[in-house]
């Protein structure tokens, strides 16, 4: 049940998910064309420069898996189904997940073709400093970046879906309760993180091992990073997920 | 027919018993469902008959969970809807509901894949005798072929409750009259009770067991159609005329 509906999304969303991800490699090829001609540097900024659009991305997308519903009548086929709604749910942020963890990989290679292209990868490995990061070090910490990123994207994309869901429980101003809403939900995990801190500093620490690398030579510094506000962070998503679903399941109408 | 329907249904326990209880449903100011209490009956076809917007569509989307009552209480099997209420229920809804970028075959492994009790075989037969392009893209299928998808949908499955919003709303006489058989043929009366809503009674009438007439959310006239025939010396089709008028 759960894949028939994973898969229904993804194929119901491959049209704009090969938009973009067809716009980004014409993109990259476009300024690979552009090599010899225009300084490396140019094409650098360049190339990452409509990376700032990604956020964007993610928020339409993630509002449209349920406004399409709701556009083209097929609501009245989701909610008459017999599934919980977190089946629905997590299906349509697993798809999210999926777009994001696309792009996020086309963008890397994109960044190292551009970097190989222009010379800068070259250029970058005869430094002293660079050649002295630990490859292991630099293979955890692009791990842990690319986790936090897409943690980070895909909260982003829930909070938007639940601010219109529950937009879906008015009959009026709906864009204006689904931009409040989720404005008030940002406010609200930041409320919940300032709490963590205080009422959940009896957890346990975490440390992220930080490289600083001065005349070629690494240090390694160990950096503690209170887990108080990110686990009450956690809790919140928890329970907005959890009333996402209820409201999905009890409340929303077609 | 009827007759021979309830003589199979009787003493068949109730498979999927659905109560209105004093049940109200507003949108802004208009009650589109006024205090309305029925019992619907097992192993019938029920129609529920009344001009547009006499409250059809909202009394069966109420059952079918996608609405939700302002008053009162709903109850399938002495249950609130619910997911596990909508896995007893088959619902065709007036409008087109299905996803246009799939081909028929996409969306009958699609829908089937939520109910245990969908029928493949029966499914089989129905696209047959529809006369349905499995390859087909729903967006590019007639309103007719659509409709006859949305019936395949719904009469493909074992549910004790089939809700029919105006299934032959809009379709050629060609379409309306496959339909219908398609009803009447995959009707099991024995486990199965359906609804289905109609302002358009003339060719529907034989199929009916009971009628509901729906005026203004309020029941104006419910009853076996048989007997209110008998009764009033009239068919449905001229009660429907004298009760609307």
């Amino acid at each position: 049940m759960w894949w028939q509906q994973y898969k229904k999304e993804l194929m119901g969303h491959r049209a704009e998910g090969l938009l973009i991800a067809g716009a980004l490699v014409v993109w990259t090829f476009l300024l690979l064309s552009r090599v010899n001609r225009w300084s490396p540097e140019a094409i650098a900024v360049l190339y990452w420069l409509p990376m700032g659009f990604l956020p964007l991305w993610v928020l339409w997308s993630s509002v449209q898996l349920y406004r399409q519903e709701w556009r083209e009548n097929t609501s009245y086929l989701m909610l008459s189904l017999p599934a919980r709604a977190w089946v629905i749910t997590s299906a349509k942020l697993a798809v999210l997940a999926t777009g994001v963890t696309t792009l996020m990989l086309l963008i890397g290679a994109g960044a190292w073709l551009v970097a190989a292209r222009t010379g800068i990868l070259a250029e970058l490995a005869t430094s002293p400093d660079i050649a002295a990061i630990p490859r292991e070090w630099a293979v955890k910490m692009s791990l842990l970046v690319f986790g936090v990123a897409l943690a980070a994207f895909v909260t982003i994309g829930f909070l938007a879906q639940f601010a219109y869901v529950f937009s879906r429980l008015f009959s009026r101003f709906r864009g204006l309760v689904m931009v409040w809403t989720w404005i008030l939900l940002f406010w609200l995990l930041g409320r919940a993180g300032d709490l963590g801190g205080l009422l959940l500093a009896w957890l346990p620490d975490f440390y992220v091992r930080s490289l600083n690398v001065i005349s070629g030579i690494p240090e390694f510094l160990l950096v503690r990073i209170e887990s108080g506000p990110f686990a009450a962070v956690a809790l919140l998503l928890v329970g907005l997920y959890a009333l996402f679903n209820a409201m999905l399941e009890r409340a929303v109408e077609v | 027919m009827g007759r021979r329907r309830r003589l199979l249904i009787k003493g068949v326990r109730p498979v999927a018993r659905v109560v209105f209880d004093r049940v109200t449903k507003r949108f802004g100011r208009l009650r589109a469902i006024d205090d309305l209490s029925f019992t619907l009956r097992e192993g019938t076809i029920l129609g529920l008959l009344g001009p547009n917007g006499a409250g059809k569509s909202t009394l069966l989307k109420l059952v079918a969970g996608l609405h939700r009552p302002d008053g009162g209480h709903i109850t399938i099997d002495g249950e609130p809807p619910s997911p596990k209420t909508k896995a007893k229920i088959a619902y065709l809804p007036e409008i087109d509901h299905l996803y246009g970028w799939m081909t028929v075959r996409q969306t009958l492994a699609y829908v089937s894949a939520f109910y245990n009790d969908w029928d493949h075989d029966r499914s089989q037969e129905l696209v047959n005798f529809m006369g349905l392009d499995l390859g087909a893209r729903v967006s590019r299928l007639s309103k007719g072929m659509r409709a006859r998808l949305k019936i395949v949908l719904a009469m493909s499955r074992n549910a004790p409750v089939v809700l029919l919003d105006e299934p032959l709303s809009g379709i050629d006489p060609t379409s309306r009259s496959r339909v219908l058989r398609a009803i009447v043929s995959e009707f099991r009366g024995d486990r199965q009770t359906i609804v289905m809503s109609t302002h358009d009674v003339v060719e529907s009438e034989a199929l009916f067991d009971e009628v509901l007439f729906l005026k203004d959310g309020r029941i104006a006239l419910a009853g076996e159609a048989e007997r209110l025939r008998e009764e009033r010396g009239k068919s449905i089709q001229e009660l429907f005329q004298e009760v609307f008028a």
